[in-house]
């Protein structure tokens, strides 16, 4: 009797304290991949959400429709703010939508220049969102443009792009991944501000949004495009390029790139491969316009000669070292010159001033940033190393020289 | 509730203190009467209560005996005489199919009736006769005295054959044991690659014969019990006097003396009856077919319970870590025996939980599977029209049916059975859309699993512990599943075997055991026995003193 009188109250506490509230079978859920944030002229936000059909990405399992439908579909809805438009898109689907797996946030163009401060708080918020998620802008394309695209390799854009983002960051570092996170921590810096990459689409952009991309031999794409960076939220301009390298090599991120350096009158005669790079920072505030210093020490190989050096003399690789540091140098300048002319601290200086002197950054600095910022005299230092040359010493071109001379 | 949880407990703390209090005071008669040290039984006097006496007058004795045991058609009667003084009538009872008619034959029958008077060299009166063939015909080692009508009714029970003579009030109990037993085999449910390949039998003579030829110690102590009250089962209990706790032997012999019951066929029975807790899923005996194994643990401290009847043999104290060693890790090398040590202990992690981490990130946790993984299994679950938790009761119970069908069914149709249960079950189900092909491939992993586990009475207490694992992951996820694993764990520590700690060594933890837990250290550093069990032999034989002494003669 004891046993049931408890099992009884067992159970009736069991219907109120049932923990079934976030409980979703896998078939209950849509799962987003790409979330896209648009603006439209009342000031509304359009949102696109670019969800999977699980059985056609799947390895291995056809579905009923057996490879007919797409890969993707896309779903848009408006509101006057994120949770609005998300909850608005119960009307179009038949399943939760689920963001946990979502990879790649885009803001269009027209949301950058307006103000991307009315779109990351909930997506910093929304516990089911990784911070992870990667932010990109699409540069002359919309999102929800972007988001309809079909990509060949990576089926699902979103993933295609998350993942272009880390190869290109690893390879060539014109581009660094920059997720949610890391952006909100950019604008909470002191005198920071976000710097967001760019994305476009390449080639036949009426093809890119049907599925026949996929079976064309040259599809459309999507591909990196400089980064944007942004003023009090709001996008100001591109770097591209070197200069774009140049924040990398800055924030020392650069992991691996190839660096064109001339060669005994040949422009490009050398290319040279970062294969690691190690970046310091330091700070003077004596005086009223603070001054920094740069130091960069990149280890590099020797990826490509075309000229006829005899690279088995010491002498030539330290030249090469010497033209190597010229040449990132110059890069490291103009990224900050150009910065400068943006008067956007998209390179960390101001938090750095503030580490280095909390006191001085508080009651001198801070108020006076924005005019601070562009007089900023930065001393920029490389000391590259060349460690390898690859597989050979002295290029080809030198011993067709040496063979020239010799008789 | 809480009382009676903690009751076993509190008793054993308390019995043992008791006893160290009264150690002194034990006197041996308290002993009950029934205990006969196998060694010392020849002399031992065995005092029942007087029921009656032997009658002096043959044929009124067998008459007594055939009315006893109510006629039986086995029960042989053999009168015979022989000659002492002048002729002697004797009887010999014995039942048909347990003793071996070629000792009775020759070393009882033949002597007895070659006996004459002639070879005597003074006249034996008839009231000696007995003592005299005792001393002088019975070509025998087991011959013991009979003086109750309840004794010889006992030992005809227990094979001897009885030797009655004309004119005495005593009788001959004869140790003529014999007919058909089992021979020793393999073992089946504990096969090892490496290690010796006899296993016990049915018969406990056999069974401590097989422990005692592996150790030649003066130490070994066996002690009988018979228990149950119509089988008269022999029970013994083997035990390393100089090693084990003597307040441990007192306590496992109380425990056994505490049992009543009718009949005892197999070890399991004695198991319920003298475990600490009854209300676990958890086993608290080791059970064991294979010597090397008792012996092994006898050399830890440990006491090893035989049953007549079954080839089963306990060993207690028991700890959970003991459940995942296999007796070849001892014979394997260290790294190896450590490896699957580990694998053994994460297999068991596997068969508890796998069906229950399979739901919970199934239904609350989709964003801890990785992306790609997560479209594999949404796809298989798309069209799946169960939830997952039912998906995974069915498979689970599918397979449970199937595996308990595998162990009742005649062997003939078990091709049929696996076809079955491999193709219609597995595939069919599969392909017919009522389960998803990950959730058959969680199902295999957790049915192998359960079977890796060198102890059967472990993987049994995980295949319980699964099915509320399911639910309640079902209900609460992951959150759920780690306070449920929070409450096993709380409960394993609360567990005891005889008093041990049950998780120990972990917790209470020590040290110097650790050595031989989860992992086994190369065999020359263990050289400690279990802490608590042998506290008054602690140290094993060191391997080191030998080298050492070595080393100091090369010196020298």
């Amino acid at each position: 009797m004891k046993l049931l009188k408890s099992c009884l109250s067992f159970s009736i506490c069991l219907l109120f304290l049932t923990g079934c509230w976030d409980q979703n079978e896998l078939d209950e859920l849509s799962i987003v991949m790409g979330i896209g944030i648009n603006i439209d002229k009342k000031g509304d936000l359009i949102v696109t959400y670019q969800v999977v059909n699980p059985t056609e990405v799947a390895p291995g399992i056809t579905g009923a429709g057996g490879g007919k439908q797409p890969v993707f579909t896309v779903y848009e809805t408006k509101g006057r703010n994120l949770m609005e438009a998300t909850r608005k898109a119960s009307k179009q689907t038949s399943r939760r939508l689920f963001f946990a797996h979502a990879r790649m946030l885009v803001f269009s163009e027209k949301i950058a220049k307006d103000s991307i401060y009315q779109a990351v708080d909930m997506i910093s918020r929304d516990p089911e969102v990784r911070s992870t998620i990667q932010v990109v802008v699409a540069r002359g394309t919309t999102p929800s443009k972007l988001l309809r695209t079909f990509t060949a390799i990576d089926k699902v854009t979103s993933d295609e792009v998350a993942t272009i983002l880390k190869i290109s960051e690893k390879n060539w570092g014109e581009n660094m991944q920059q997720d949610i996170n890391e952006v909100l921590q950019s604008i909470i810096d002191e005198g920071g501000e976000p710097i967001i990459n760019g994305i476009k689409i390449t080639g036949d952009k009426k093809l890119a949004v049907t599925a026949q991309n996929y079976e064309v031999g040259d599809p459309a794409r999507v591909q990196l495009s400089g980064m944007g960076v942004f003023r009090d939220g709001k996008l100001k301009g591109w770097l591209d390029g070197p200069e774009a390298r140049g924040v990398l090599w800055i924030k020392g991120k650069l992991v691996s790139s190839a660096i064109t350096v001339p060669c005994m009158g040949n422009d490009n005669g050398y290319s040279i491969e970062i294969v690691r790079s190690n970046t310091e920072l330091s700070a003077d505030t004596k005086g009223k316009i603070p001054s920094l210093a740069i130091e960069v020490f990149p280890e590099a190989n020797i990826a490509e000669a075309n000229c006829a050096v005899n690279l088995e003399k010491p002498s030539e690789i330290f030249k090469i070292e010497k033209k190597l540091n010229g040449v990132i140098e110059k890069e490291i300048e103009n990224t900050i010159t150009a910065a400068q002319d943006f008067n956007s601290d998209v390179l960390g200086f101001g938090e750095l001033l503030y580490r280095e002197n909390p006191k001085k950054w508080r009651n001198e600095y801070k108020q006076h940033y924005k005019e601070i910022f562009p007089q900023l005299k930065v001393e920029v230092n490389v000391d590259s190393r060349i460690r390898r040359s690859g597989i050979r010493t002295s290029p080809f071109l030198f011993e067709e020289k040496k063979k020239k001379e010799a008789p | 509730m809480r009382n009676r949880r903690k009751r076993p407990i509190i008793k054993t703390h308390k019995k043992l203190t008791d006893m160290l209090a009264d150690k002194k005071l034990d006197d041996p008669s308290s002993l009950r009467s029934k205990i006969i040290s196998m060694e010392t039984s020849s002399k031992q006097v065995i005092t029942k209560k007087v029921a009656g006496e032997l009658s002096p007058v043959l044929h009124v004795m067998v008459d007594r005996v055939k009315n006893l045991l109510g006629e039986p058609m086995d029960l042989i009667v053999r009168e015979f005489e022989f000659e002492l003084e002048h002729k002697v009538t004797a009887t010999l009872l014995f039942l048909e199919e347990m003793n071996d008619p070629q000792i009775l034959n020759e070393f009882i029958l033949a002597p007895l009736m070659s006996l004459s008077s002639h070879k005597q060299s003074s006249p034996v009166p008839v009231d000696h006769a007995l003592h005299y063939i005792k001393q002088n015909a019975l070509a025998l080692g087991r011959v013991l005295d009979v003086e109750t009508e309840d004794e010889l009714v006992e030992g005809l029970l227990a094979g001897f054959s009885v030797l009655l003579v004309e004119g005495n009030t005593k009788g001959l109990k004869l140790g003529t044991t014999g007919g058909k037993v089992r021979g020793i085999e393999e073992p089946s449910s504990e096969v090892v690659i490496r290690g010796p390949k006899d296993s016990f039998t049915e018969s406990i003579k056999t069974n401590i014969s097989l422990i005692r030829r592996r150790v030649r110690s003066k130490d070994i102590r066996v002690e009988k019990f018979i228990i149950g009250e119509v089988t008269h089962t022999d029970v013994a209990i083997v035990y390393l006097e100089n090693i084990a706790n003597p307040l441990l032997i007192n306590e496992i012999k109380e425990r056994i003396e505490e049992v009543k019951t009718d009949g005892l066929l197999e070890s399991g029975q004695l198991e319920e009856f003298i475990q600490d807790e009854t209300v676990t899923v958890f086993p608290q005996f080791l059970n064991t077919e294979r010597p090397d194994v008792v012996i092994g643990n006898l050399l830890e401290g440990r006491v090893g319970i035989i049953i007549n009847g079954t080839p089963f043999v306990l060993i207690a104290p028991a700890q959970f870590i003991q459940f995942f060693q296999s007796s070849e890790d001892y014979y394997m090398r260290y790294d190896i025996s450590t490896f699957l040590r580990l694998l053994r202990f994460s297999v068991f992690i596997i068969s508890l939980i796998a069906p229950s981490i399979y739901i919970a990130l199934t239904t609350f946790h989709q964003a801890m599977i990785p992306t790609t993984l997560l479209f594999g299994i949404a796809a298989q679950r798309e069209g799946v029209p169960f939830p997952a938790i039912a998906e995974a009761l069915v498979m689970e119970i599918t397979f449970e049916i199937l595996r308990e069908a595998g162990i009742r069914m005649p062997r003939a149709v078990g091709v049929a059975v696996s076809i079955v249960g491999a193709l219609v079950l597995g595939q069919a189900a599969v392909q017919a859309g009522l389960v998803s092909p990950a959730m058959v491939i969680v199902v295999g992993i957790t049915a192998v699993a359960s079977f890796a586990i060198p102890s059967f009475a472990v993987a049994t207490s995980a295949r319980l512990l699964r099915f509320p694992l399911m639910l309640i992951s079902s209900i609460f996820g992951f959150y759920g599943l780690t306070l449920a694993l929070i409450v096993i764990i709380a409960h394993l520590t609360s567990l005891r075997s005889f008093g041990y700690p049950y998780l120990s060594p972990f917790a209470p933890i020590q040290t110097e055991d650790l050595k031989d837990s989860l992992f086994r250290f190369p065999i020359k550093k263990l050289f400690k026995r279990p802490e608590k069990l042998s506290k008054r032999n602690q140290t094993r034989t060191r391997p080191y003193s030998v080298k050492k002494k070595r080393e100091e003669e090369t010196t020298r």
